[in-house]
């Protein structure tokens, strides 16, 4: 029998779209998450994880490519999560909600998970702010790597990461305490 | 506890609590695995000119980091905006042969007209215009409706919006740099030009623009190097004056035209297949047999639902148990030329889902016997492998410790080529490849087997189906190879 398994070329466009460094599956998750802490709804974080996904498969031939295609795959988020914001600004108008929103639908779901209170926190601070803080906690880059993303020096990103600690804990001093030196000052 | 420790353990409230769903995993992990429209690209062909046509706008607007060329693109952006309409006719080059034409592309205020690949068995027609989105294949004059879901131009409203689109290939790819060079007037006109250039690489790209209006005139585009076999240039002509005719943007329904409305299509079907004519279950996954055709020669479909999975839990590929191997009552063996699953228009129409039966997919598998004969000496009867394996059938996931056999009556062959369901599936594009893939698939077996002689056959086989596509060239040479071979070590 032919081995029909090698047919059709589709073993060279498993290796394409999977490459040994980058397993897109393994990814999933850390995709969903970072878009669900930028966006705040699940469903949203997940459209934009489809969406992401597709562009990678799109340009699946770059991933190999790539000196580190988890950040690769990370920057395609940032730009699809943009690109989602921009849309909906766009539809609806900025900082306006509709009753069709699926965030909306699913406080009741994050606030049983003790989520809802970290979301209301982040979305306290600026954009940036948001974005550099997930990236550090969340995903567990290095201050370098954030740089890469942001399109700024490691110095800039260490700076902005130290205000976006700052903002977050004078904003929700309930989630996360002030630093031991500014509590003895106050 | 730091505050680095701190924020950490507040963040693994997210990452303990937010996964991606099944759903979505599954989803995910079919686009990645999804054969057909990846197998030689045909189904972006038309799209595929498009990118040399707009992604060069788009990608200027991330990445340019020369004043003098984001200054230029500003003024472009905002020229693009305030036009009404948009024709484009982009051609391909390869060195020494006259250009042919790729595809037009017509827009007049939110309505988008493409018409693909002219001349050759890719020829179409796509229509999008208010909710709803048309395919015409020229090839089997068939005309689709589908209600406007998604998929190519999904998002687009303008022609800017459509050039940004397509600009994901220049910001998801390496860096480019940008410059603005004076250029002599063209037609009496004063033009400058954008180019674009990625280091390291033979990748160039090249906008001529109107000085006046900072409307693109031409763009050109190559990415691979002169002395490559695949070397083109693609070239795009843009107008925006002209008003385009309203026609344009209708339907083409010829009184011959087999109009295809996906919703009733799908229930139809659903209809005829409602009852399987065989159920196989495995532990954590079955597969309902719902069809099988073959043609006049020998040519076999296979059409399950699925559900279930083996693969989940690894957060890998899902497996499902899907046909593995064929043979029939005549003792001739078929190999599997190609997976598929109902397709969408462009991209993700999601028509997948028109056809699921309950929430079960559809797989058709398609197989050709490995020694054809003509004429075709119909079987009765065949024998069915199953085996747990992904969509691809790539054998890294095969997983061949579960297994099921069956027997199926095989019905008389059907006159035509494919299956009558096959249109409806939007599955005419990938069939106009079944032929130059089978033919390959065999040249590959016999190049194996170092047969070269039957080798170089099935490769000038594959090749006359690939014409007058490129990938004519590539079958030539392989066919070629295989001769030198067979002439260097001539069998005995």
């Amino acid at each position: 029998m032919l081995e029909h398994c090698e047919s059709a070329g589709l073993e060279a466009i498993r290796h394409s779209v999977t490459p040994k460094c980058l397993d897109p599956l393994a990814q999933l998750d850390d995709v969903v998450r970072y878009a669900f802490a930028r966006l705040g709804s699940r469903e949203e974080a997940e459209d934009v994880a489809m969406e992401v996904f597709q562009a990678a498969f799109r340009f699946r031939a770059e991933l190999p490519r790539k000196s580190n295609p988890s950040l690769y795959l990370i920057g395609i988020t940032r730009r699809k999560i943009a690109d989602h914001l921009r849309r909906n600004r766009r539809q609806r108008g900025a900082g306006t909600v509709s009753l069709d929103d699926p965030g909306l639908h699913e406080v009741g779901w994050y606030q049983n998970e003790g989520l809802f209170e970290l979301i209301e926190a982040l979305n306290t601070l600026s954009e940036l702010q948001r974005d550099v803080l997930i990236l550090k906690y969340l995903l567990g880059l290095s201050t370098l790597e954030i740089s890469e993303l942001i399109k700024k020096s490691p110095q800039a990103t260490n700076s902005l990461l130290q205000r976006a600690r700052e903002s977050l804990a004078n904003n929700a001093p309930h989630l996360v305490p002030a630093p031991a030196d500014d509590r003895r000052i106050s | 506890m730091n505050e680095d420790q701190n924020l950490q353990e507040l963040f693994q409230r997210i990452e303990s609590k937010v996964t991606a769903s099944d759903h979505l995993r599954t989803q995910v992990a079919q686009r990645l695995s999804i054969p057909r429209k990846s197998r030689f690209k045909l189904r972006l062909a038309m799209a595929g000119g498009l990118v040399g046509v707009a992604c060069f706008v788009g990608g200027v607007i991330v990445l340019l980091p020369s004043a003098s060329a984001a200054g230029a693109y500003r003024r472009i952006e905002a020229a693009i905006r305030d036009a009404k309409y948009m024709h484009v006719l982009t051609y391909g080059n390869a060195p020494g042969k006259p250009r042919r034409l790729f595809n037009e592309l017509f827009y007049s205020n939110g309505a988008w007209r493409i018409d693909g690949s002219p001349g050759t068995l890719l020829a179409r027609t796509y229509l999008r215009v208010g909710g709803d989105q048309w395919l015409y294949l020229q090839h089997s004059d068939v005309s689709v409706k589908e209600p406007f879901i998604g998929g190519f131009l999904a998002e687009q409203r303008t022609a800017l919006e459509f050039a940004e689109s397509m600009s994901d290939e220049g910001r998801l790819g390496s860096p480019r740099d940008f410059s603005v060079e004076p250029r002599p007037d063209e037609n009496n006109r004063a033009v400058y030009a954008i180019l674009a250039t990625r280091e390291g690489t033979p990748y160039h790209f090249e906008m001529i623009v109107d000085n006046k209006t900072n409307l693109p005139i031409r763009t050109t585009f190559s990415g691979e190097s002169p002395d490559s076999e695949n070397y083109r240039i693609i070239t795009a002509d843009y107008s925006f004056g002209d008003q385009i005719d309203p026609r344009a943007f209708s339907p083409k329904i010829k009184p011959t035209t087999k109009l295809l409305n996906m919703g009733t299509e799908a229930e139809a079907l659903k209809s005829a297949w409602e009852k399987p004519i065989k159920s196989i279950r495995e532990p954590g996954t079955y597969v309902d047999v719902r069809d099988i055709s073959v043609n006049q020669e020998g040519d076999l479909f296979i059409a399950c639902s699925f559900g279930g999975s083996a693969g989940l839990k690894d957060g890998q590929f899902p497996k499902n148990l899907l046909p593995d191997s064929v043979k029939d009552d005549q003792g001739r063996a078929y190999f599997l030329v190609e997976t598929v699953s109902p397709g969408g228009t462009f991209g993700d129409t999601r028509a997948r889902d028109y056809f699921k039966i309950g929430n079960d997919n559809i797989a058709i598998t398609e197989w050709a016997p490995i020694v054809p004969s003509t004429p075709w000496k119909p079987a009765s009867k065949i024998d069915v492998t199953f085996a747990l394996r992904t969509w691809t059938g790539s054998p890294t996931f095969y997983d061949w410790s579960v297994q099921s056999n069956a027997q199926f009556t095989l019905p008389p062959p059907i006159p035509e080529a494919f299956p009558a369901y096959s249109n409806g599936m939007l599955l005419d594009d990938v069939h106009q490849q079944f032929k130059m893939i089978a033919s390959e698939d065999r040249a590959q077996f016999y190049e194996r087997k170092q047969d070269f002689a039957q080798a170089a056959r099935w490769y000038r086989e594959a090749a006359e189906q690939a014409w007058p596509l490129n990938l004519a060239k590539t079958y030539k040479n392989k066919a070629a190879r295989c001769q030198q071979l067979l002439d260097a070590h001539p069998a005995p």
